[in-house]
């Protein structure tokens, strides 16, 4: 006999969607394929940095004088630095360092400026004058300047400039928090909740700030790259990590002493910072093509 | 509980222009209402919407209010802290906008978002609002509501968000609800079928509705009462049943407009204005 296929349960075939969306998604996704690069590059970062002992082959720490300078070659895969520490070692662990600054500013720059952006938006009037005008404040000293002057009033270390660099990152999430603020606080479902009695905070909380989640996703990638540069920068001024720290800007800096005899020192994490940079901005640059519905049909 | 629910005695809602001149949107608005389904019908801005929302208290920003009175069920309106009016709106009154697919957050299941207004007025487990929600999903005639919880308002029908911003309203109990057109976005067989819930609904719970409408034929089916307005003001008050009665022009008028079915195949007559209704 033949039997029909029974049918799913609502609840199963809602599920079904849902997952056939994500596909979808994905599948758009693999469609770019320098985003998928991009993509490719972070986790290759993440997965380096979680198992970076397992992958180095010397200690990161450990000088070895006799050892100082070597070409790269088959004991020191890229070379080894002027105390004749491993560099590919070095490059492995700094990226822990790098990861840890990104992740620090991005988690506490981009709430700062969405809760300021949101608020600015959705109070308007004196609010919105006295938010956006410190907010263009900030946006009109270079970044890095800036950073520069807080490192040096808070003084040198990894944490003091990713605080440094959160001051001057969270302008730019506050202006886009704000843009988009303006166009969702007179929809009528703002309108529905506040007849529904709920308090502006939670009006910010539960209903403004998650619609503006994924411009500021494609922002935070995007400004990934921008946070590592900096944070190699202020590096190589010897205002971030601290020697002995792996840290690449800093090992940058050391190798700008030798760039003309021995390139590998300065090269090597200088490469690294391109390569990763990169990664971020081609990441960034898929995810915006997916996520913003001005791009979506092209 | 009174039988007097809520009171407006002339009401004033006005705007400023570019000149800063105060242009009045709503002028000498006086009602009462009891426990009774009142409808309000008129043209496109001769201020239905912006009486219903003066009483609720969300209005446009840079809107002017004043009036003698505006009280709701014993509370005055005017003397009220934005907090407390903020109490009343939700646990006391409720309001279901027009358009249902603009009225509910993207990027929230609707379940969740009938649980964000329980949530609103008083802490509460997340299995008990859940149950409270699929309570009032099956009373405004939604079936599979375990499933329809989970979905978001791009993934329901017109009619379906309808009734669940309806849900949505009803689920704190109010004690007053305005309906600000709630079924124009609706076709002809959904609007039937929200508009029955409503009455249901109302009958039940004992509350008081505004009915805002342009739809004369329904407004005369469904309230006891309707306020005709033009031009902000009100220009007639009839029991319901007997709108066809009309004595002002300006209620003929409208009543003229409609196409009848057995009607001429003309051209529908076009309503003449009279500067005097407004003195």
């Amino acid at each position: 006999m033949n039997k029909a296929k029974e049918l799913d349960t609502p609840l199963q075939s809602l599920g079904q969607a849902r997952r056939a969306q994500l596909l979808k998604f994905w599948q758009r996704f693999k469609r770019n394929k320098l985003g998928l690069l991009g993509l490719g590059i972070s986790i290759t970062l993440v997965v380096l940095a979680i198992f970076a002992p397992l992958l180095a082959t010397h200690d990161p720490y450990e000088p070895a004088l006799y050892e100082r300078l070597t070409a790269p070659g088959a004991e020191f895969w890229l070379g080894s630095d002027e105390l004749g520490r491993d560099i590919y070692t070095r490059i492995l662990y700094g990226t822990r360092l790098t990861l840890f600054i990104v992740l620090l500013v991005i988690l506490t720059s981009a709430p700062i400026g969405l809760l300021i952006g949101a608020s600015s938006g959705f109070f308007g009037g004196w609010v919105d004058k006295v938010l956006m005008r410190i907010t263009d404040i900030f946006l009109s000293i270079p970044k890095l300047m800036l950073a520069l002057a807080f490192v040096a009033a808070l003084g040198p270390g990894i944490v003091n400039a990713a605080i440094a660099i959160t001051l001057t990152a969270w302008p730019p999430y506050a202006r886009l928090a704000r843009a988009e603020t303006l166009a969702i606080r007179k929809s009528d479902y703002i309108s529905a909740i506040r007849l529904a009695g709920a308090s502006r905070f939670r009006i910010i909380f539960r209903h403004i700030v998650p619609m503006c989640m994924s411009s500021v996703i494609v922002r935070m990638t995007f400004d990934m790259a921008g946070i590592i540069l900096i944070a190699a920068g202020l590096g190589f001024i010897g205002l971030g990590a601290q020697p002995p720290l792996p840290e690449w800007g800093a090992m940058i800096s050391v190798g700008r002493k030798f760039i003309f005899d021995q390139w590998w020192v300065a090269a090597m994490p200088g490469i690294a910072i391109f390569v990763v940079s990169l990664g971020f901005n081609l990441l960034g640059d898929a995810l915006r093509d997916l996520l913003d519905p001005h791009l979506r049909n092209r | 509980m009174s039988d007097v629910l809520a009171e407006i005695d002339n009401l004033q809602i006005s705007f400023k222009d570019e000149n800063g001149v105060l242009r009045p949107a709503v002028r000498n608005l006086s009602l009462t209402l009891g426990r009774e389904k009142l409808g309000i019908v008129g043209e496109s801005g001769s201020g239905k919407s912006l009486t219903g929302r003066a009483l609720i208290g969300v209005l446009p920003s840079g809107a002017h209010v004043s009036a003698d009175r505006l009280v709701f069920d014993g509370v005055d309106l005017q003397k009220c802290s934005n907090k407390e009016r903020r109490q009343l709106r939700g646990n006391r009154m409720g309001m279901i906008l027009q358009d249902p697919k603009y009225s509910l957050n993207p990027i929230m299941p609707v379940g969740k978002q009938i649980i964000e207004a329980l949530r609103v007025a008083k802490k509460m487990s997340t299995a008990k609002a859940r149950e409270a929600v699929y309570q009032i999903l099956e009373a405004v005639q939604i079936r599979d509501v375990q499933r329809v919880f989970k979905l978001y308002p791009h993934e329901v029908s017109g009619g379906m968000a309808q009734r669940i911003m309806i849900a949505m309203m009803l689920v704190r109990e109010p004690d007053l609800l305005i309906a600000d057109e709630p079924t124009s976005a609706l076709d002809v067989t959904v609007q039937l079928s929200v508009l029955e819930i409503l009455d249901t609904l109302v009958e039940k719970r004992n509350m008081g509705l505004i009915l805002i409408s342009h739809d004369l034929g329904l407004v005369n089916h469904f309230c006891d009462r309707v306020l005709v307005m033009y031009a902000g003001r009100v220009v007639e008050e009839l029991q319901a049943n007997k709108l066809y009665e009309a004595k002002h022009p300006y209620t003929k008028g409208l009543l003229n407009c409609m196409p009848s079915i057995n009607g001429s195949l003309g051209p529908l007559p076009v309503l003449d204005r009279d500067p005097n209704w407004l003195n």
